[in-house]
């Protein structure tokens, strides 16, 4: 299966998102926890875009192509913002306290931990983001 | 997301259901100050029947974690489930939040010393 859904860059999408990859999931009968990694990054990473890649109050939209194949499940987020690698961002130090400790790069630990790969390019003026969890006897 | 609260032997305790996500983070944590400010400073918050988190999920507590902190009272997070739990030791808050399986074990770790 494989799926492009175009949403604005407003955070109330990223549901519109989930629910079409958890319906789809579904079908082609996933593992729970391969859904759960995918909703989450899912949200994350289009979080992340929508609140830092452009300015805010202007209209643009984000391309998202989700690919599910036997044995693995690919997002590929895309948009025309400003450069953004979040695989610059540092590992948020995880050992701290609770008085000490803030969410900055959070997200990111998160999918970095959760897919099996991340990669991301700039191509032709646009950030593309592509996260991929492989799956199968040895997993799930 | 549902919120529910219940004051047992002088705790909070809240039980959030459904999921923490970017859609629902701020009404939570309008909720969750509203009551720190109106004078609770032991709060269990109850996770059974929540399903979801994300990382702005782990802000809205580490908000009331902190704001707990201040006045000398502390968050106790209970009912943990898989999802919830997976995402809670990945970012390292299952080594600093006090954790108990459920309210009984939880309401021995918040009540005011």
């Amino acid at each position: 299966m494989v799926e492009t859904i175009t949403l604005r860059n407003d955070l109330g999408e990223i549901r519109r998102v989930q629910d079409r990859f958890e319906s789809a999931a579904a079908e082609a009968k996933l593992p729970q926890g391969v859904v759960h990694a995918i909703v989450l990054a899912l949200e994350e990473m289009l979080a992340n875009v929508i609140e830092h890649a452009y300015p805010k109050h202007e209209a643009h939209t984000i391309d998202v192509t989700l690919t599910i194949e036997e044995r693995q499940v690919t997002v590929e987020i895309v948009d025309g913002g400003a450069p953004f690698d979040p695989l610059d961002v540092p590992a948020p130090d995880t050992s701290l306290g609770i008085m000490e400790r803030t969410v900055g790069g959070l997200g990111i630990h998160l999918v970095k931990t959760m897919m099996t790969d991340v990669r991301y390019r700039r191509d032709g003026g646009r950030n593309v983001l592509t996260l991929m969890k492989t799956f199968g006897e040895l997993g799930e | 997301m549902d919120v529910k609260v219940e004051v047992v032997e002088g705790v909070t305790c809240v039980a959030l259901a459904g999921k923490l996500d970017a859609s629902t983070v701020a009404d939570a944590e309008r909720r969750l100050v509203e009551i720190i400010d109106g004078g609770a400073n032991a709060m269990i918050l109850e996770l059974s029947a929540l399903t979801y988190i994300s990382s702005a999920g782990l802000r809205v507590l580490l908000v009331a974690a902190k704001k707990l902190k201040t006045k000398r009272g502390q968050l106790v997070l209970c009912g943990i489930q898989r999802y919830v739990k997976e995402v809670l030791d990945i970012s390292g808050f299952s080594a600093v939040f006090p954790t108990a399986p459920d309210r009984t074990a939880a309401l021995t770790l918040a009540r005011p010393k």
